[in-house]
This record gives C-alpha cells, sequence and structure tokens, in this order.
C-alpha cells in the first residue's frame, strides 16, 4: 500500500515538472525569437491617408497622403492610375505612371505627359512614423469616372499600396 | 489520478502561456496615430474665403498648404502659411493674402483661416483641398454673398443666412380633399330680432356695435344698446330647446360668437346663429351659452345635389384652367353650371343661410419661425328676390386665412387673416398671408369661408348667399436663423485712432490691427447669422449710441464687442464709464482682449475687496476639453458645465462699489494648462442701486490650477467673444425659440 503511493506521488512530481520544464523553456525560446524578429524586422508597412481628385476644364489634379505604419523606411518607385478618358469622342481607359522623378507617362503609348508632380519629401520616401503627400497635375486628360472614384496603385521599394481617390 | 492531475495542471500553465504570447504579438503590430482633419465651414462672401477647420484625431497637424479650385475655369491656387499669400502656381503671381492664426491645430483644436483674393475675381463655383502634414480635407465653399443677396419680396420676413424653409401646396379638389378636412357648421344657437309675434324686424337703438368677438375668434360679437321695443328671439337647435326670447327695450344685449346678418341704419337688424346671449352693460348676464358647433357638413356630387348639400363632393374646374377646384355653396352659382339654391345650413326649408365651412390642412407644423398661406379662392354671390342693393348693409368678412394653435389639447384660433365682401362680382381672391409663430408650439393652417347674409327683411325671402371655390393652397414654412431666432441688438466698438491694447500680437501685424479685428468680428456674426449690427467707429457714436444717449434714445440689453483690448481709455472713457453704462443700460459688455480689471484705472483707482472665485475644470469639462472644441460651445449643457464658478466679489471702482458675480466660464487649451489658454468669464455685475448688466471676459488666461489670472489677446479669440455673449443673451434678454 505504501509503496503504492510513493511510486504515485513520485510519477506525479516528475511529470509536472517534466511538463512544467518544457513549458517554461518553450516559452522562452518564443519570445526570445519573436524579439529577436521585432528587433530585425525592418519592413515598412504603407497605408493610405486621405486620397482625392478634382476635375476642371483644363486640369485634373489627384492628391493623396501615404503612412509608414512599419519600421523600416519605404522609397517611392511609381504611381500607376487607372482612369477613363475620352479621346476623339470616345470613352478610353488609359493607365498613367508617375515615376519618382516626377514624370507622368501614358503607360499605354510611352508618351511623356504635361503636368507635374509635388513631393512632400525629395527623394520621395517615407521613414518609419511619418507620412507621403504627392499631388499630381495632369493637363493631358480629364478622368472621367462614373463613379466619382479612380484607382491607383502605388509602388514601394517594399510595399505596394491600392490607392482610391475620391472625386471633390 | 495523479498523472491526470498534473497534464490538468500544465495545459492550465499552457494556456496561460499562450495568452502572454498572444498579447505580446499582439503588442508589437504596426500601428500608426494621425490627425482626423475636418473643414467645418468654408464660405465665401464677396471675394474672400473663411475656413474653420477642425482637428478630430488625437495627434497635432501642422498646415502646409490650401488648394482652390476654380473647375469650371480651369485654374487653381495656393496658400502657403509661411509666406501668407496666394499663389497661382500657372503663372508664379501673388493674388491675394492668406491670413491665419497658427499653423498647426491640436487635438480637438480649430484653424480658422481667411483667403482674401485681390487680384483675381472667384468663380462661383469652388473647391478645395486643405494639406496637412499627415492629413488632407477636402471641401466645397458656399457662396456667402450669393445668398445674402436673395430677393426678398415686399412684405415678406427678412430671410438670413441659414434658412431651412420648406412647406406644400395643395393644388385641385383631389390633393386639397386628400391632405385636408372639410367641415361646415353654424353656431348652435339661431338668433334674430324681432316683435311679439316673432315675426323678424327691425328695432330701434341708442348704440349699435360689431367687434370681432375675443372669446370666438374668426366670428363676431354684437353689442347693442336698444332703444326701442323688440324681442330677441333664440333658440338652441343642438339640445332640442323651443323658442325663448329676450325683450330688449332699454337694455344693452350682447350676441357672442355670431354669424349672420347685421345691418344698422337708425334700427338695427339680426338674423344668424351664436354661441352666447348675454345682457349688461358688461355682458354678464348670461341668458344662454352653448360651447359646441352644429355640425351640418353635407356633401353630395354635382349631378345629385339634395336640398341641403353644401359641400361639392367632386372638383368642378370653374375658370378653365384644367384645375378642379374644391366648391362650397349656399346657392351654387358660377358660369358652368346650372343654379342650385340650397337649405345649406339645414335649418327647416329656409334657403336664406349663414354658416361658416372650415377647411383645415391636416399637417402639424412645429419649430418654426412664421408660416406663410398662398392660394387662389373665386367666389360668386347671389342676391335673392332685390335686384338693388339693401340699404345699411354691412360689409362684413367672407372668408379668412387662419393659423390654429394647440393649446390644451384644443384647437385655437392664434392668427387670422380677413377678406371682406365687395359688390364686384365675380371675385378672386390670390392672398398671400405671413405669420409669426413661435417654434415650441404645434400649429395647422385653415381657410375660414362665411355666409353671413341671412334675410334683410321681415318676410325672409331677400338675402346673399354664396358660392366658394377653393383651387389651390401654398404654405411656406420657415425659420429666419435657427441659432439665434431673435436677433439681439450688437455694437461692435472699433474707433481707428483710439488706444488698442494687447489685440494683434499675431501674424497679421498689429499696425493694422484693429481693422484685422473688426473684419474677423464682423465675418464671425455674418456667420451666426445675424443681422442689423452697428459698427461704432468714431467717439461722437460712441458718445451718442452707448455712453451719454440723449434721454429716450439709450440702448437697451445691447451687446457691445469691445475691441479695443486692454485699453484703459477710448475716446476719453475709462473702465469705471464702462462699469457704469453696462448697468445703467444693461448691456453685455465684451471685452475681446484684455485684463480682468485695470488696476492702474486713473483717477479713482480700482481696489478689490475680496479675491474672485477660483475656478475649477470639472471633469466634464476636461472631458469636452478633449473631445470637442470651441465650436461647440454654443451647446449651453457643454458650456455650463466646463467650469465650476460660484461665488462672488465686490470691487470699489472710485467711490462706487460694484459687485461681481461669477456665472459661466468656458476654456480652450490643453488640461494641464499649457498653451493656448484662452477663455471666456462671464460676471454679472450690479451697482448699488440694483441695476444689472453683464461683463464677457474673452481672452483670460487660465493656469494650470485653474486660477483666472489676467488677459492675453488673440484673433482667435473672436469665436470665443461671440457665442457666449450671444448665448447669454438669449437666456437673458432674447425670447428662447
Amino acid at each position: 500500500m505504501m509503496k503504492k503511493r510513493y511510486r504515485r506521488a513520485v510519477s506525479f512530481i516528475g511529470t509536472l515538472v517534466v511538463a512544467l520544464g518544457a513549458l517554461v523553456a518553450a516559452t522562452i525560446a518564443s519570445i526570445i525569437i519573436i524579439n529577436i524578429f521585432n528587433v530585425m524586422n525592418t519592413q515598412p508597412y504603407v497605408t493610405v491617408g486621405e486620397a482625392y481628385y478634382i476635375n476642371s476644364t483644363s486640369y485634373t489634379h489627384f492628391h493623396v497622403i501615404l503612412y509608414n505604419a512599419g519600421r523600416g523606411q519605404a522609397t517611392f518607385q511609381y504611381m500607376y492610375i487607372f482612369f477613363p478618358t475620352i479621346i476623339n469622342d470616345n470613352l478610353v481607359n488609359i493607365t498613367i505612371l508617375v515615376d519618382s522623378n516626377g514624370n507622368i507617362y501614358n503607360n499605354d503609348t510611352g508618351d511623356l505627359l504635361d503636368g507635374s508632380v509635388v513631393f512632400s519629401e525629395i527623394p520621395p520616401t517615407i521613414s518609419s512614423q511619418s507620412a507621403l503627400d504627392i499631388v499630381v497635375e495632369i493637363n493631358d486628360y480629364n478622368a472621367n469616372a462614373t463613379n466619382n472614384k479612380i484607382i491607383g496603385i502605388a509602388v514601394f521599394d517594399k510595399d505596394t499600396i491600392v490607392v482610391t481617390f475620391e472625386k471633390i | 489520478m495523479t498523472f491526470i492531475g498534473a497534464v490538468i495542471v500544465a495545459i492550465a500553465f499552457l494556456i496561460a502561456i499562450m495568452l502572454a504570447i498572444s498579447w505580446i504579438i499582439n503588442s508589437q503590430k504596426f500601428y500608426f496615430t494621425k490627425p482626423d482633419i475636418v473643414v467645418e465651414s468654408a464660405t465665401k462672401d464677396n471675394n474672400t474665403i473663411y475656413l474653420t477647420i477642425k482637428n478630430y484625431g488625437r495627434e497635432s497637424a501642422t498646415l502646409e498648404n490650401i488648394y482652390i479650385y476654380e473647375p469650371r475655369k480651369g485654374k487653381y491656387y495656393i496658400a502657403t502659411p509661411g509666406t501668407h499669400v496666394i499663389t497661382d502656381p500657372t503663372t508664379g503671381t501673388d493674388v491675394g493674402n492668406f491670413y491665419i492664426t497658427k499653423t498647426s491645430v491640436a487635438p480637438g483644436g480649430v484653424l480658422k483661416a481667411t483667403l482674401e483674393f485681390t487680384i483675381v475675381e472667384l468663380d462661383e463655383v469652388l473647391k478645395g483641398i486643405a494639406t496637412f502634414d499627415k492629413a488632407l480635407a477636402s471641401f466645397e465653399i458656399v457662396n456667402y454673398t450669393a445668398i445674402m443677396a436673395r430677393e426678398v419680396e415686399p412684405g415678406t420676413l427678412w430671410k438670413g443666412v441659414y434658412l431651412p424653409e420648406g412647406g406644400f401646396k395643395l393644388i385641385g379638389y383631389d390633393q386639397l380633399m386628400a391632405k385636408g378636412n372639410i367641415t361646415a357648421w353654424t353656431p348652435p344657437i339661431r338668433v334674430f330680432l324681432g316683435d311679439g309675434w316673432r315675426t323678424p324686424s327691425y328695432v330701434n337703438h341708442d348704440v349699435s356695435f360689431i367687434y370681432d368677438d375675443p372669446e370666438h375668434p374668426g366670428l363676431y360679437m354684437l353689442k347693442i344698446t336698444f332703444s326701442g321695443s323688440g324681442y330677441l328671439w333664440y333658440r338652441d337647435l343642438l339640445n332640442g330647446g323651443s323658442w325663448n326670447y329676450l325683450y330688449v327695450k332699454g337694455k344693452t344685449v350682447c350676441i357672442k360668437g355670431f354669424v349672420g346678418t347685421y345691418s344698422t341704419t337708425s334700427a338695427t337688424y339680426l338674423s344668424g346663429y351664436a354661441f352666447e346671449i348675454d345682457y349688461g352693460s358688461s355682458c354678464s348676464n348670461v341668458v344662454i351659452s352653448d360651447d359646441e358647433k352644429r355640425y351640418i357638413t353635407s356633401l353630395s356630387p354635382y349631378n345629385s345635389i339634395t336640398s341641403t348639400t353644401n359641400i361639392l363632393s367632386e372638383g368642378i374646374d370653374y375658370d378653365g384652367n384644367r384645375v378642379k377646384e374644391l366648391v362650397m355653396f349656399s346657392y351654387l352659382n358660377g358660369p358652368l353650371v346650372t343654379e342650385v339654391n340650397t337649405d345649406a345650413e339645414s335649418y327647416y326649408d329656409e334657403y336664406h343661410d349663414a354658416l361658416v365651412w372650415e377647411y383645415v390642412v391636416a399637417h402639424d407644423i412645429s419649430n418654426a419661425d412664421y408660416i406663410k398661406v398662398s392660394g387662389k379662392i373665386n367666389y360668386y354671390w347671389t342676391l335673392y328676390y332685390s335686384i338693388n342693393e339693401p340699404a345699411g348693409f354691412r360689409i362684413l368678412r367672407i372668408f379668412a386665412i387662419v393659423v390654429y394653435k394647440l393649446v390644451n389639447g384644443e384647437w385655437k384660433i392664434e392668427h387670422y387673416k380677413s377678406y371682406s365682401f365687395t359688390w364686384e362680382k365675380p371675385k378672386q381672391y390670390v392672398f398671400n398671408a405671413v405669420f409669426p409663430v413661435n417654434r415650441s408650439e404645434i400649429y395647422r393652417v385653415g381657410i375660414l369661408f362665411y355666409d353671413n347674409y341671412m334675410d334683410f327683411d321681415a318676410d325672409g325671402s331677400y338675402y346673399l348667399d354664396f358660392t366658394y371655390t377653393l383651387e389651390h393652397l401654398v404654405v411656406e414654412i420657415g425659420v429666419s436663423n435657427p441659432i439665434v431666432p431673435n436677433p439681439p441688438p450688437i455694437f461692435v466698438l472699433a474707433i481707428p485712432g483710439e488706444e488698442v491694447d494687447s489685440i494683434g500680437e499675431d501674424a497679421i501685424g498689429a499696425s493694422n490691427a484693429l481693422s484685422n479685428f473688426t473684419y474677423y468680428m464682423k465675418g464671425e456674426i455674418g456667420y451666426v447669422g445675424i443681422p442689423g449690427y452697428v459698427v461704432v467707429d468714431s467717439c461722437d457714436k460712441f458718445t451718442a449710441l452707448i455712453m451719454n444717449p440723449e434721454p429716450g434714445r439709450e440702448p437697451k440689453n445691447a451687446i457691445v464687442f469691445d475691441l479695443h483690448g486692454n485699453a484703459s481709455n477710448v475716446c476719453g472713457y475709462n473702465f469705471k464709464d464702462i462699469l457704469e453704462a453696462t448697468t445703467k443700460y444693461n448691456l453685455i459688455w465684451v471685452r475681446t482682449a484684455g485684463a480682468l480689471f485695470n488696476s492702474t484705472l486713473d483717477p479713482g483707482g480700482v481696489i478689490q475687496n475680496t479675491t474672485p472665485t477660483w475656478l475649477n475644470i470639472t471633469d466634464y469639462g476636461k472631458y469636452v476639453k478633449r473631445t470637442y472644441g470651441p465650436v461647440t460651445f454654443y451647446d449651453s449643457l457643454l458650456f455650463n458645465n466646463s467650469l465650476e464658478v460660484s461665488g462672488s466679489f465686490t470691487l470699489d471702482v472710485g467711490d462706487t462699489t460694484y459687485t461681481f458675480t461669477m456665472l459661466n466660464a468656458t476654456y480652450n487649451g490643453t488640461v494641464d494648462g499649457s498653451e493656448p489658454r484662452e477663455g471666456s468669464v462671464i460676471l454679472e455685475v450690479e451697482d448699488p442701486n440694483g441695476n444689472i448688466g453683464y461683463i464677457v471676459y474673452n481672452g483670460v488666461a487660465i493656469t494650470p490650477s485653474g486660477v483666472l489670472t489676467k488677459g492675453v489677446g488673440y484673433y482667435t479669440a473672436t469665436q470665443l467673444a461671440v457665442y457666449p455673449a450671444i448665448d447669454l443673451w438669449i437666456q437673458k434678454f432674447g425670447t428662447q425659440p
């Protein structure tokens, strides 16, 4: 009887010690791993703030403000803007390419377009917890989106983000 | 068992550790706090744009540029805070001035910007984008000037900048019947003058009057002192009463709530219906009284009019304009109908009628400042038996536009505008009437049509009957100004050349600070839609209007926005004079900048007898401060709970002791007391004679511990000056909406 109780006690304590030891070791290891990842993580995380566009009889303006919520710096490479416009009385969809040097191209034809690009930072980079404001003026085409929304894609060196421009 | 127990314990530990790891991972997620910028108002007055921008986020924002777009012209402009100019980027030229009080806006804070275009003439369609370091805000600009310049028809109410107005129109029979109710009725008591054989007759009088009956609005009251022998016969038709009479010789008789014929030459003749008959010089002896209407509504189609039909149950286009009218008649007449005489009042077979048709729109109205009723009525009268106009015939009203108010559960007539009979026929009225109403009450509109003429002679065969057609009704409901329904008299005290202190230490520059401050103040007063303010711009006006007016020309309950800030002397008047005027004329004097009390007052000095009450920011006030900004100060609830104020103190000013009581205070700054710390404090001030005025100290600073200390001047203080002063005026002098 005594022997049996002794064996039960030994098996309980032994199992508990082994289980707790394993768990504590696993926890310490995971915390270390997480911290290592955090320290090593330099990935930027670009998000969109507000984005607007406005049409006029001689220009189309696009305004967008982008944030970097990540930990690494993000450098703007280029941005596509897709919108319908009227060319020779026909409604056609065109793609505009805005590069980091402030040039604007018709991406379909490769033509350099009349307009301007203003970045709030030059060169256009966003460090961690900062913002980048981009104003694009296009003089050759008038955006003609029926739902008053225009889609763009901003490409950074380490991130890509979709921008929805709202008409004002 | 022991093994299982150990496993359970281990699992519990495992769960705890997993939760901890989860928390750690969550805490490492990406995040970004940003301001949330909203352009609260964007208005254009002439060629100047006013912006009020608020930060609803939890981080400060710094303004970088404001883009103003003219989409129709294909132009745009950029206003830059650093240079204070507006440029046209396509030409590179400066086109105006950019006034701004500061460039950064704290959480909950407000930024006011003015863009004055001096070279270009702005288009009517304008849009904009304000770019901040971490936010964008778009806006459309309301053309203030266009609204202000609206044409106002003669006779209509002034319409302010804020003008919610609406209403409804009922055109033609179908809409009128679908959206309204029509009844026909008489007062219950049939009454006429006659002889002893109950035959109608004239009776000689000493005095014979007809009034609008104050107890029965819309009906008449007759008051006649008889000199001749005669009998006033009466009978209550509702309660089965039989004929009775009052011998009238030598009596003053009052017939109340009367509709019917009333004719006087040297004698009086009357025949109709009434609610009450009294006698005695003060009409205090009641002969008979019954307040219940006798409804006799009888609708029939045109082709089957009965002997008592008084309303057609179908529309007829009387005037051929393809709109069918609602037709009411006691003698159907008109260009396209076969004439029919009916007993419209439904009393035996007597065709000489007296009755009222009452059309009421089934649409309750509240929260309005005025109701305007327009419409079109045709009427045709038929003089039966005689072709001559009866002598002594009284011109009585034939219809009235009515506004009813719900009073203790009953609809009472509040307003009516009546139109009288003319011998011209046919007659068409296109009427238009405006009635002031109280926002807190409930109203309905309607029209009363009268058939006022029964028999003119003793045999009862000589009378006028009517046909009315109502074609359309337009009811306009308006609010003159939702914020300030009853505009206060306002003086803006800004006298060029007089002393100015502590009002111009911002980016605009102090050299023309007073004119800039005046410009801001006028904009702010206009923003809340108050017309008629007076800019006091000379010492003569200051004396004549406020400080020493002629007897009978004194100001009363006015607001004075004193833009001279901390000046100790304006046109020779000092703080002592201001206190005297404030209490004497019950003014609200707003010190838009400057110290609470100028202790250097000379002569006399100011001696503070007791310590002013300390101010404590309540927890609610802290919440308000964090959550909202000064733009919400208008809300009395927030306003009254921002700071705890209580108690009073006295000041000896010269040889006069004034008692000051703190009423309200508000605060625009961070709770920890760091800048900005603008605020407003309202004091009630009482002179030794018991006269009471109010002083609003604006721009006062409040220390971190909540102690009221002294004043500082800011252009941003403009808004803080206007709202508390108007709020106070409404509380103390204004009629509450």
